[in-house]
This record gives C-alpha cells, structure tokens and sequence, in this order.
C-alpha cells in the first residue's frame, strides 16, 4: 500500500524515463474503458446501497416514531380523551391525541375506494395517534399495560409489519448490491490479471533481454505494476466522474417525480461524494495489485 | 561424479567458469552439446571457434545463464547454475556482459536508454550513471545518437550499441557472440580493441567467432568446438594468457 502510494507519488510528480517495456495503445485503451465502466458501475452499486440504507432508515424512523392505538371498547369520546391522558403519562410518548370521527372517516376516503355513500354506515375506528422518541422499544407493551388495566379493549399498530418489510427490503437491495459490487471487483481482477499476464506473454522477448542484463523479477513485475497503477487511476476518473453524472441524471429525474413518499429522504447526499472520491484510488491499487500478482505468476511460467 | 566439481563457493583467482561433462539437448531433441568439460581462467582472454551449427551460441547461453545444461554442471564464479535459485540467477548475470549475436536491443528505447538498461534494473540513479553512459557512447562513435531509436541506426551502429550495453556495467566476464560477424573487417578490428581495453582492466572475455585468421593473429587460447563436442580446449595453465 505504502509501495503503491509512492510509485503512484513518483508517477505523478516526476517526468519518467519511458517505459522499459513498450506500451501498446491498442491493447490500453480497450482495457481502460472496460475497468472504467465496471468502476462506475461499481460507484453506482456502492450509490445504490448508500442510498437504500438511507432511505430505510428513514421511513423506519418515521414509521417508529408513531403508533396508532385502535379503542375497541368503551368507544365513547370521553373514554378516548381517558385513554389518551393514560397513554400521553408513559414513559417515550411525546404526543397523544385522539383522532376524531371526521378525520378518521378522511383517512378512509383517502384509500381510493368512493366510500362516501356507505361510510356514514360504517362504524369509523375510534383511534388515538401516539408519537414515540426514538429508541424507545417498550412503549407498545406499556400502552397494553396501562390501557388493559384501566379496562380499555385496544389494539396497538406500531408499524412494524412495515418497517419489517422495509428493513427486509432494504437490507435485500443492499445485500445485492454488495453482490453487484463483490463480482465487478472480482471480475475487474481478473480483466487485469489476464492483462498484465497478456502485456508481458506479448513482451517476452524485452522481458527476456532485461532478465539477461540482470533484471529481478521483482523488477520486471513492478514495471507491469506501474503500467496498470496508472491504467487503473485514469479508469477509475473516467468511471467515477461517469457514475457521478449518472447519479446527477438520475437525482434530477427523481426531482421532477418526487412524490411525499420519497421528499424526506434525498436518494444522493453530499456524503456519498466520497465514493465517487475513493473510487479512482481504489481502482488504481487494486489494478496494480492484480497485475503485480499475476506478472510474477507469469515471469515464473515464462523462464 | 568428478569430486573436483564440487560447488564449495568462489575462490578469487581460481576458473571463473568451470563446466563438468555438460550436455545440452533441446526440447526438439537435438543435442547440441556432449560431454563438455574445460575451465577459463579469470582474467584470461578466449575464442571460441567451430563451424555453423558446432553449439557455439548454445555454450554461450550456458555462460550468460539463458540456459540451465541438461547434464553435467556448470560452474559460474563458483556457483552451480543448474542448482542456483530464481533470486540469484540475477546477482550473477549482473557480473556479466553479453554481446548477442542479433543485438537484442529494446526497439522502443533510444541508444541512451539501451545502453543504461543494467543501471536501470539494478534501480542506480540516472544521475548516477547518466555521464558514464554519454562518455562510452562518444568513445565508441556514437556520441551524436544518443537519441535515435535503434531502427534508424546501420547495423555497425546497433551493434556498437549493444555492444556499450555490455561493458557499461564494467562486468568480470564479457562474452560476445560473433561481434564482428556483420560488420566490415576495419569495424571489426575496432571492436576487438574494445575488447582488448576492457580485458587489460581485468575483465574475462569470451568471443565466439569464425574469423581464424583473428583468432591466429592474437594467439589467445581457443575452445572449438564441431558437432557438439570440444575438440580443443585452452590449456588450464594460469599463464597461459593471450598475447595481445
Ligand atoms: N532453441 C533451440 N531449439 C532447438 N534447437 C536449437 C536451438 N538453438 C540451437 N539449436 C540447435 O542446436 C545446434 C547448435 O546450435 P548453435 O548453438 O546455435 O550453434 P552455433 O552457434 O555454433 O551455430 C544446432 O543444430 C541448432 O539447430
Ligand atoms: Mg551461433
């Protein structure tokens, strides 16, 4: 790593004497734009998941921070100021109103289905909407308590049946893109590698000449090395700067289509910035490293 | 085995090269060399000569360690080649200067960077070898090329080239496979020279030629070799130096 960084150091900042062993363009080029593209793809997976894990939490909090309490019975609106005072005295609860006829029969209505003829009929959920502080995890059975003894017949909706899906949706996405990531890493390796082995099979005759005049193979491995450190640095630009505006495409189209659902939470913050920072430096050591590798292997079949 | 082969390390003034019954037979199945046994002095000055073919270019690779003998032992400054480990075939090649028949220069390297190849594996500094490179390069007519890439130079210039990239590194042991093979015969007399100048600061040096009439001249001992075998061997009296 030390190695890499100071190779890459001198790379940069000196003017090097040319290559000891010939550069081909014709095989550059093509590799550059392969890693380049499973960089950015490999930016947009990291993106992906970073997103999905911020969007999880998110709703969850949001979902979490708020029950519903349905009052089975006494329905009468007394009871249900009673309940509430009993439920606003716990311990966690921030909040406890009760939710009246009207309001419950507009949360109906809001369920798409034109109820508006039979709703009168119907007999509306007596509710009462608790906000919770986050971290609290024994408000529910609480609430079962207190309201149990004072004689109330209720059922808590907490949620969980949702942010149990999220939660399980989100870390699926994220264990998918954690896959995604996993096998573009594993087959950008073995790009390299196939390369690095391809770059010295072609060049066996100027890696024997420099052999014969004392070259180690340590040597001539790190001559490979330097090549594909900075293969990898300049795909790694390209792919990151690509997935960077993708991302922005992608955040602009979401913009015009934002929906209540999604506003709270940003699907790319600020913060994802140091994927797409890291990415060109990652690219170039694991190139490097790969083409390291594979170039010893090689240098011991080739003698 | 002959107990007078056993590799017990370098010794200073004792053969520098010491081959014991050495055979070489190549993948193809030719066996280009038989039961080759001789020594060379260090600091002594040979030919090697035999017709096209003899295995002249093959005992060469044995002594520049292009090649590990199929038989037999090969001894280089003491060490047993056939058994030396992958990490020390590159300490001892750097003890030794090759003229290759056919150049071998890097095509994409300019004349400088050829000739500075065995700084530039042992990772010296450019600054540390930048004007010992320029020197050699005007001492052997070159001095005006020392950017042209290798292609653009007449097959006297090349091997000129290659010929600097041997000796630039001031090695014990020279060898120089037909150096005067395609170059004009005043050429190749200034190539021996070289040679001679490089022997008088204490270099061995190996010449595979088929040019009788130079080997005659200077009366340097001689190995010839004909169908793969050694006919002729130099006497393995220290004395027995080239009369230069
Ligand atoms: N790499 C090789 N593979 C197979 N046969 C070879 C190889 N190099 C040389 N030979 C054969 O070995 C014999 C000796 O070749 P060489 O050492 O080049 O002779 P010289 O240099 O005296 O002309 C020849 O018959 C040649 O064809
Ligand atoms: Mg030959």
């Amino acid at each position: 790593m030390i190695n890499a960084l100071k190779l890459l150091w001198v790379r940069f900042t000196h003017e090097s004497q040319s290559a000891l062993l010939p550069t081909d363009s014709r095989q550059v080029r093509p590799l550059t734009i392969v890693v380049a593209i499973m960089c950015a793809l490999g930016c947009l997976a990291g993106l992906g998941a970073s997103a999905g894990f911020r969007a999880a939490s998110t709703w969850t909090s949001d979902l979490k921070s708020a029950m519903s309490i349905i009052v089975q019975s006494p329905r009468g609106d007394e009871d249900l100021e009673r309940a509430a005072l009993i439920v606003g005295r716990i311990e966690g609860v921030t909040r406890s109103e009760t939710m009246s006829r009207e309001r419950a029969k507009e949360l109906l209505r809001n369920y798409g289905t034109d109820l508006s003829t039979t709703l009168d009929a119907l007999p509306v959920p007596r509710l009462i909407e608790v906000g919770v502080m986050s971290g609290q995890t024994t408000v529910k059975e609480d609430i079962e308590k207190e309201l149990t003894a004072a004689g109330f017949k209720i059922v808590v909706d907490d949620h969980s049946r949702f942010t149990g899906e999220i939660l399980r949706t989100s870390t699926m996405v994220r264990i998918l893109a954690m896959m995604a990531l996993l096998s573009l890493v594993v087959a950008a390796l073995a790009t390299i590698a196939f390369a690095a082995r391809a770059a010295l099979e072609t060049r066996r005759e100027a890696v024997h000449i420099l052999h014969l005049v004392g070259a180690k193979d340590a040597f001539v491995a790190r001559e490979v090395q330097k090549r594909f450190l900075r293969l990898g640095f300049v795909a790694g630009l390209w792919g990151a700067n690509a997935a960077g505006i993708i991302a922005l495409l992608g955040l602009t189209v979401f913009a015009f289509g934002a929906s209540d659902f999604t506003s709270g939470s940003p699907l790319v913050s600020w913060t994802d910035l140091w994927i797409l920072l890291v990415a060109p430096f990652i690219t170039a050591f694991a190139s490097a490293w790969a083409a390291e590798v594979a170039a010893r292997a090689t240098l011991r079949d080739l003698v | 085995m002959n107990h007078k082969t056993r590799t017990l390390g370098y010794r200073d003034g004792g053969p520098i090269v010491r081959f014991d019954k050495v055979g070489v037979t190549y993948g193809s199945g030719t066996q280009a060399l038989r039961d080759v046994s001789f020594e060379l002095e260090s600091g002594g000055f040979y030919f090697l000569t035999g017709p096209s073919g003899a295995g002249k270019s093959t005992l060469l690779k044995l002594m520049y360690l292009a090649l590990r003998p199929s038989v037999g032992q090969a001894n280089l400054f003491g060490v047993n080649v056939g058994r030396a480990s992958r990490n020390d075939l590159p300490l001892l090649r750097r003890k030794i200067g090759v003229v290759f028949q056919d150049f071998r220069l890097l095509p994409h390297l300019s004349v400088f960077e050829n000739v500075a190849m065995p700084f530039r594996v042992r990772n010296v500094p450019l600054a540390d070898y930048a004007e010992d490179v320029d020197d050699l390069l005007r001492w052997v007519g070159l001095g005006a090329r020392i950017d042209a890439l290798p292609e653009t130079l007449s097959g006297g210039e090349q091997q000129r080239v290659a010929i600097a990239r041997a000796v630039v590194g001031k090695p014990s042991l020279l060898i120089a496979d037909e150096p005067t093979g395609n170059v004009d015969p005043d050429m190749g007399a200034r190539i021996i020279r070289l040679f001679i100048e490089l022997h008088k600061l204490g270099a061995t040096v190996v010449i595979a030629t088929h040019d009788l009439d130079l080997v005659r001249r200077s009366g340097a001992p001689v190995l010839r070799l004909e169908a793969g075998e050694l006919t002729q061997a130099p006497n393995s009296s220290p004395l027995m130096k080239a009369n230069l």
